[in-house]
């Protein structure tokens, strides 16, 4: 997979959330979806270019909404960046129905936060329900709109 | 409303709702709680004219969706500077009843006690501007900016939870700060009633190797020197000596740790005002009653929060202090460097006042002006008081003589001010806390590159060392409101006064 390829399937609103970081991600299905929104979100913490693919670790999450395990995923990768100091510039997402949860597997890979080796942007605080939507724009693809507190 | 200018995006308050708005007393205007059926109480805006013109009408319907709050007494207030936020508006004020009303994340932010702090030196421009890339290129080294950003402070989790619950007297124990250091933070650096225990392992786990670091956003440290004086007495009593003395203002708050307690806290409330019969307007009004399990166990939790930031500022200060030690070769304590100040601005605290016109305040902790200065306060003080819990968030506590710090951008500068007794009687004792931005970042980012930003201010006189060039043109001077209004419009509701106005030297930003 290559980033380059994903960063087209998000892009930022300008005009939402004055303080903060608005953006729409998408996917042909679940799985693109949350990678979209996950490189959206890292791609406000660095530029992807800088970062390189040397650390990969696995994440599975579940949740009886698939709303909130979308915000969730994205929550993770928050705690990830503070308490490993970690970002990716690479992930690949599968979601399911298991039962009555939805479940994400993911893998990430990235590396620890150099400000010397890499172009930073900013650091996000968290992520937020203001304005959160998950919609199906058609058969073959979804749309999610997120504003990142930071 | 929205209008595209040519090089910003400028807001006007809709017609209609401007119509509503009355100035009922001078400096300030009242939307009354017949605007909408709900309402518990009026809101009420800190503005000038122009301001008032210009402001968002989006946050002051989330002041509205604010009065409907159970348990808000008196009004939903707005400061001049304020804007859009999660839940309630940034530069919003809400008190509530202990018993009958509500606690609520989003009226605090999740960077929970962001706030201003600032130290003064004995030196003047003439012997700082010399060597300010010294001291810019020390201050980036040793203070950890941008994100992630790890910091040199290693601690156990026990060591932790120490901080958590002693605040800034745990950096002094440590000889991470000055003894009367701690007279002169808001709360004296602790918030009683913290809890480490009320928070997650994830939370712990986004702070125990923060602190000391700035963070990103609109957080700074700044090399200042005093530009303008307004009030000789006061700027005196504060350690102000002249035109042109050099102070350290720093910007910052609970880091990651502060960011995981209000998300938990959002995530847990949401579900559980169904069992308290809360509706809210909007989903980041989650909240719930102060007096239940779930309330006393946040306001624990943001407590503890508080404290980390009030910890992390002093360890910044305590890092600002040895670099400018090193450069002058001259100990922390023979340049003076004195702290004037350290106030929250994003916060929820119990405090008592008198109810109606009559209000006055109990201080809660000695006047950081000394004690001559509480005992003649407390001796005014003859009413019975109430406890409230006052949310302020974007908004700082401006009690009598106590000294408020107005961070201004990068490029304009920044103001202290004093609080005073109208404060107390008309605002729960707060005011304003920046100039609020009215421009997005990712707008910013397209008005200007970073490096082109750099460079324009060092040839304005302000040397800037930035952990990111994007995140440096997101806070450009023209993605602000005009502090210089913001001040206007607080001196003329009298809720503060402007004691000097500060410009920036040097600034390391995250």
């Amino acid at each position: 997979m290559q980033s380059s390829k994903l960063i087209k399937k998000f892009r930022f609103l300008p005009d939402i959330a004055t303080a903060d970081i608005a953006f729409e991600a998408y996917g042909k299905d679940y799985g693109e979806l949350f990678e979209s929104v996950g490189l959206a979100l890292e791609t406000t913490m660095v530029s992807l270019d800088s970062l390189k693919s040397l650390k990969t670790q696995s994440i599975k999450l579940s949740n009886k909404s698939l709303e909130n395990l979308l915000l969730s995923f994205l929550e993770e990768l928050v705690f990830l960046k503070d308490a490993e100091q970690m970002l990716f510039n690479q992930i690949k997402c599968e979601v399911k129905k298991s039962g009555k949860l939805y479940v994400v597997n993911c893998k990430l890979s990235g590396e620890k936060i150099d400000p010397k080796k890499h172009k930073l942007g900013v650091d996000v605080k968290a992520v937020t329900k203001h304005l959160f939507s998950l919609k199906k724009l058609s058969s073959a693809s979804f749309v999610c709109r997120v504003v990142l507190d930071v | 409303m929205v209008i595209k200018g040519s090089a910003k995006l400028v807001h006007t308050m809709d017609a209609r709702l401007f119509e509503r708005l009355t100035e009922v007393e001078k400096g300030i205007w009242e939307l009354p709680r017949t605007y909408r059926k709900k309402m518990k109480v009026p809101v009420r805006v800190v503005a000038t004219d122009k301001l008032l013109r210009d402001m968002d009408d989006e946050a002051v319907m989330q002041a509205v969706n604010v009065s409907e709050l159970p348990g808000i007494v008196e009004a939903s207030f707005m400061m001049p500077d304020a804007h859009w936020g999660y839940g309630f508006p940034i530069g919003g004020v809400a008190a509530f009843d202990l018993e009958k009303g509500i606690i609520s994340p989003g009226g605090i932010g999740f960077d929970i006690n962001c706030g201003m702090r600032l130290l003064l030196t004995n030196l003047t421009e003439k012997e700082v501007r010399p060597r300010i890339e010294q001291i810019v290129d020390g201050l980036f080294d040793e203070i950890p900016a941008g994100v992630g950003g790890g910091g040199s402070v290693r601690l156990s989790k026990s060591e932790f939870k120490d901080v958590l619950a002693k605040g800034a007297i745990w950096a002094v124990e440590e000889g991470l700060g000055w003894q009367e250091d701690l007279r002169r933070i808001e709360e004296e650096g602790s918030i009683k009633g913290a809890d480490p225990e009320a928070v997650s392992e994830r939370a712990i786990s986004r702070g125990i190797n923060q602190l000391g670091t700035l963070g990103s956003g609109n957080h700074y440290l700044e090399v200042q020197k005093v530009e303008t004086i307004f009030d000789e007495e006061t700027a005196q009593e504060m350690g102000i000596l002249g035109v042109g003395q050099v102070g350290i203002m720093i910007h910052c708050g609970s880091r990651g740790f502060g960011h995981q307690v209000g998300t938990d806290y959002l995530n847990t409330f949401e579900p559980v005002m169904e069992k308290y019969g809360i509706e809210v307007a909007d989903r980041q009004l989650a909240c719930a009653p102060f007096s239940s399990p779930e309330g006393k166990k946040y306001f624990s939790a943001m407590a503890a929060a508080a404290n980390c930031a009030f910890c992390n500022r002093q360890i910044i200060a305590h890092k600002a202090r040895e670099v400018f030690a090193h450069v002058f070769g001259r100990s922390a304590e023979e340049l003076g460097m004195k702290l004037v100040y350290d106030v929250a601005h994003n916060i929820a605290k119990v405090e008592k006042f008198n109810l109606g016109t009559q209000s006055s305040i109990i201080p809660p902790s000695p006047s950081p002006r000394g004690p001559k200065a509480m005992a003649t306060k407390m001796s005014r003080k003859a009413g019975k008081a109430q406890k409230l819990l006052v949310h302020r968030k974007g908004a700082t506590r401006a009690y009598p003589d106590q000294p408020v710090i107005i961070g201004g951008s990068m490029e304009t500068g920044s103001y202290l001010l004093v609080g005073s007794e109208i404060a107390i009687e008309k605002t729960f004792g707060s005011t304003a806390h920046g100039s609020g931005r009215t421009m997005s970042r990712t707008k910013a980012k397209h008005e200007v590159r970073g490096e082109e930003l750099q460079k324009k201010m060092k040839k304005q006189g302000i040397y800037v060392k930035t952990a990111s060039y994007s995140g440096l043109a997101e806070e450009a001077g023209f993605a602000y409101k005009d502090i210089n209004e913001v001040v206007k419009a607080v001196s003329l509701a009298d809720i503060s006064q402007p004691v000097a106005s500060f410009k920036p030297l040097g600034n390391i930003k995250g």
